[in-house]
């Protein structure tokens, strides 16, 4: 990962980092234009970058902006917006069920261990675990003749793994789950792409506009190589 | 009316009202921008002057950038990379034909609009409050 201390550098990062879905020429071009605005305003007003930057405003917003003026310009009713909708609603319900069953068991089996481990301490003789001869399993001071004590001192070490792992482990899956959850929520609500006549059109024109793009970035290049 | 009441309600009003005005500055952005180009081909900074050199529409420099994105996106305005004086590239865009007469279209209804808005809130404006006292 790199690190740099430069403010334009952090704020492009934020800003790409929140733009909705779309090409990686897409995004490159959006970002080429805000990195040209920012040098323009230094280079004609002598503001300093910061300012520029505070006057483009928090760079999720701005990224937010490209965002609603996405939805509001290619979602159009349908019924493949609705299916599209409903399957999305669907999958974030399951999502939902999966994060509340995990953070329940998850963290109510933590709590278990810890729980083990402070009443270890406190109650030593009624939290000791015992064994029969015929595999049965048992907790407490009152225990048959026969029994077994296991996991003597072990049981407080066992129980604190036990309890950070299922606590770690929990928080793992709930983080994933969530993400995953993100994820698919965008991608019911970014840009449709479906293989229509006008997207056909749409997409034709887009490849044009890249090759013009590529055209005019090599005779930048081309120019600059012949400048120095 | 207790007077922090009376501040509250006042501060609520100044707010809803500041609203409102960012709203109305932000619909209208959209023809500005088209207005902008209109007499030919500019960049992203070049807007944004001559949007401040006539009105106060912009508010924060970079809802302009989306528009503009979204303008080209409909097929309103071209774009193209231009190396410029200062070193770095510029982002020029430009009218389509479809942008123009959507643009020579939205100002029509505009005209009519604030014609007929205007003709409607002229009782509230101060001379004429003061005609009528």
């Amino acid at each position: 990962m790199i690190m740099t201390n430069d403010p334009l550098e952090i704020y492009v990062g934020r800003f790409q980092a929140s733009l909705p879905s779309m090409t990686l020429a897409e995004r490159q071009d959006i970002v080429d234009e805000i990195r040209s605005h920012v040098h323009d305003r230094v280079a004609a007003h002598g503001w300093s970058i910061p300012e520029v930057l505070e006057r483009l405003g928090p760079p999720e917003t701005l990224a937010g902006e490209y965002h609603r003026g996405n939805l509001l310009v290619r979602e159009r009713f349908s019924l493949l917006v609705l299916l599209r909708i409903a399957f999305a609603a669907v999958v974030t319900a399951f999502h939902g069920m999966f994060l509340m069953v995990v953070a329940f068991y998850g963290y109510a089996g933590a709590l278990v261990c810890f729980g083990l481990l402070i009443a270890r301490m406190l109650f030593p003789e009624q939290t000791t675990l015992w064994m029969t001869q015929d595999w049965d399993l048992g907790m407490g001071a009152d225990r048959p003749p026969d029994a077994t004590v296991f996991l003597a001192n072990w049981l407080q070490p066992i129980a604190f793994g036990a309890g950070a792992v299922l606590f770690s482990l929990t928080t793992l899956l709930l983080q994933r789950t969530w993400r995953s959850m993100q994820r698919w929520y965008r991608r019911a609500t970014g840009p449709l792409e479906v293989p229509t006549l006008s997207g056909a059109r749409k997409a034709v024109s887009s490849v044009l506009r890249e090759f013009r793009d590529a055209r005019s970035r090599l005779i930048r290049v081309r120019t600059r190589w012949q400048n120095s | 009316m207790p007077t922090e009441d009376l501040n509250e309600s006042r501060n609520q009003r100044g707010s809803d009202l500041d609203r409102w005005e960012a709203q109305l500055r932000k619909g209208c952005l959209e023809l500005a921008v088209l207005a902008a180009l209109a007499p030919g081909r500019s960049y992203g900074l070049e807007i944004i002057r001559s949007l401040e050199r006539y009105s106060d529409l912009v508010l924060s420099e970079g809802t302009v950038y989306p528009i503009l994105n979204r303008l080209r996106e409909d097929g309103l305005l071209t774009s193209s990379w231009v190396e410029s004086e200062t070193g770095h590239p510029r982002k020029y865009y430009s009218l389509t034909r479809l942008g123009y007469e959507r643009a020579t279209r939205m100002a029509e209804v505009w005209m009519q609009f604030t014609s007929g808005v205007s003709a409607l809130i002229r009782p509230l404006l101060p001379e004429q409050m003061e005609k009528v006292r």
